[in-house]
C-alpha cells in the first residue's frame, strides 16, 4: 500500500504542476538526449550489468531475456 | 525503446519519419578484481515500413569467462561459457509486442511481452506492460537436473510533459516469479566451513520498483537525466537506487558524464554462515546488504550524409564501478571497468 501511495501522490503533484505545451514549444524535448531512452542498445548492456549483480530488477523498462546468472 | 518511439512520434511530426532503417552493433567488455570477464555484442536493426508500422530486433552474445569466489567456493575451476540471445519486436498504432529468446549450455529462457501507450490531449502518455517468461534451468554436466522458472509482470508509466525544457517520467512495476531461483553451484557453510549444503531459496517472489525519471534540458545543448528508484520485495530486501548523467552536445558530438549509486539491505533469511540448516539458506552475495556505485563518460559522433547511407554514428563508453559488501566475508570489495564501442548507420 505504501508505494500505491505514493505512486498516486507523485502522479496527483505532476498532474497539477502540468501545463500544457504546445507542438512548437517542443523542439528541445525532440532531441534524441530528451528521450527516456535515446539509445536502447546502450541501455540493454546497462541493465543486464545491474541485473547480474544487484538484488533487484525492473523499473527501467527494458526487460526480458534470462538471466542466466546462476 | 517502444515509449521513446512512441514519444519522438508525439513530439517529431514529419521531418524526422524520413529515417527508415537502421543498423546499429555495440561491444562491451566489462572486467572486474573477482576475475571475471565478459565479453557482450550485441547487434540491432529497426526499420519502419510505413509511418505507423515499426519492427526491430537485435542478437546478443555474452562470452562469459569467470573464476570468481562463487566458483572457487563450489570446488570447481574457472569456467567458459557463452550465452546467446535473439529478440524480436513489432508496434504499431502504440500497440507493441516483443519476443526474446535466450540460451546458454545451463539456462534457457523464452520471453513474450505486450505494451500499450496512449497520449492524453498532448500533456500526458499512459504506458501499461505485461510480459511472461518461461525459464528452464540446468547444471553444467547433469543432465539430469531440470528445474524451472516462470515470471510474471506487468508495469504502468506515466510520462508528463512538464515544461518546453522537462520531460517527467513515473512507473511502477511489479513481478511474481514462480520456480528454482537458487543456484546450482553455490553451496551455504556453517560454522564457516568451506563446504555446507546447497542452497535452498524460497520457490515465490514478488517483487515492486517504483521509478521516477526526470530530463531536464538545460542552458545551451545540455541536458540532465536523472533517476531515482526504490525498491522492495517479500523476501525482505529493498534497495535505493540513485543516478544522473550530464549530457553536452558540440555540433557532431556529444559527450555524456554519469554516475549512479545502489544501496540494498539483505534477503531475510541471509547469513554469511549458517549455525544448522534453515528452510531457506543462500550463499548468493546479491541477496546480502551491500552498495556499489559506477561513474563514466561516453562520446558519441553522428555524421548526416545526402546518399542512401543518411547518418554514421559511433560512440564510446568507460565506466568504472566498486562493490562494497558488508557481510560477505569471502569477497568485501568488488571493483572493474566496463569499456564499450559503438557504430550505426542509418538507411
Amino acid at each position: 500500500m505504501t508505494y500505491f501511495r505514493f505512486l498516486l501522490l507523485a502522479l496527483l503533484s505532476a498532474s497539477a504542476g502540468c501545463a500544457e505545451v504546445k507542438p512548437w514549444q517542443r523542439e528541445l524535448l525532440a532531441q534524441p538526449k530528451m528521450q527516456l531512452d535515446p539509445d536502447p542498445n546502450a541501455a540493454l548492456l546497462e541493465q543486464h550489468v545491474y541485473e547480474y549483480r544487484e538484488g533487484s530488477t525492473g523499473g527501467y523498462g527494458a526487460g526480458g531475456g534470462g538471466c542466466g546468472c546462476n | 525503446m517502444r515509449l521513446q518511439l512512441i514519444i519522438a512520434g508525439m513530439l517529431v511530426p514529419s521531418a524526422a519519419r524520413a529515417q527508415v532503417a537502421s543498423v546499429d552493433v555495440r561491444n562491451g567488455l566489462y572486467q572486474d578484481t573477482d576475475h571475471t570477464t565478459i565479453n557482450t555484442t550485441v547487434v540491432a536493426a529497426k526499420a519502419s515500413p510505413t509511418t505507423d508500422l515499426k519492427v526491430d530486433g537485435h542478437y546478443l552474445v555474452d562470452i562469459i569467462t569467470s573464476a570468481s569466489v562463487d566458483v572457487i567456493s563450489a570446488a570447481t575451476t574457472a569456467f567458459h561459457e557463452t550465452r546467446h540471445e535473439a529478440a524480436g519486436g513489432v508496434s504499431w498504432h502504440g500497440l507493441s509486442a516483443g519476443y526474446v529468446y535466450s540460451v546458454e549450455n545451463d539456462w534457457e529462457s523464452h520471453t513474450a511481452s505486450a505494451d500499450i501507450q496512449q497520449d492524453f490531449n498532448h500533456r500526458f502518455t499512459l504506458s501499461l506492460g505485461g510480459r511472461y517468461v518461461a525459464n528452464a534451468v540446468g547444471r553444467a554436466k547433469d543432465p539430469n537436473f531440470h528445474r524451472s522458472l516462470d515470471a510474471y509482470g506487468g508495469d504502468v508509466g506515466l510520462t508528463f510533459v512538464l515544461s518546453p525544457m522537462d520531460l517527467l517520467h513515473l512507473s511502477y512495476t511489479a513481478a511474481y516469479l514462480d520456480g528454482y531461483q537458487a543456484s546450482p553451484y553455490r553451496f551455504v557453510t556453517f560454522d564457516k566451513q568451506m563446504l555446507g549444503a546447497p542452497e535452498t531459496d524460497p520457490t515465490t517472489r514478488l517483487r515492486h520498483a517504483v521509478t521516477l525519471r526526470w530530463n531536464h534540458h538545460g542552458e545551451g545543448d545540455t541536458a540532465l537525466r536523472s533517476h531515482v528508484r526504490v525498491y522492495s520485495d517479500d523476501w525482505g530486501i529493498v534497495s535505493a537506487t540513485i543516478g544522473t548523467e550530464w549530457v553536452i552536445g558540440m555540433g557532431a558530438w556529444e559527450t555524456g558524464l554519469h554516475v549512479r549509486g545502489y544501496a540494498q539491505n539483505g534477503a531475510d533469511f541471509y547469513q554469511a554462515s549458517y549455525t544448522q540448516p534453515m528452510r531457506y539458506m543462500t550463499a548468493d552475495r546479491e541477496l546480502s546488504p551491500f552498495i556499489d556505485g559506477f561513474a563514466g563518460a561516453r562520446l558519441g559522433w553522428h555524421h548526416g550524409t545526402a546518399s542512401f547511407l543518411k547518418e554514421f554514428r559511433f560512440e564510446i563508453k568507460v565506466d568504472g564501478f566498486g562493490f562494497y559488501f558488508f557481510d560477505f566475508p569471502r569477497l568485501r570489495e568488488r571493483a572493474g571497468v566496463i569499456g564499450e564501442l559503438a557504430l550505426g548507420v542509418s538507411l
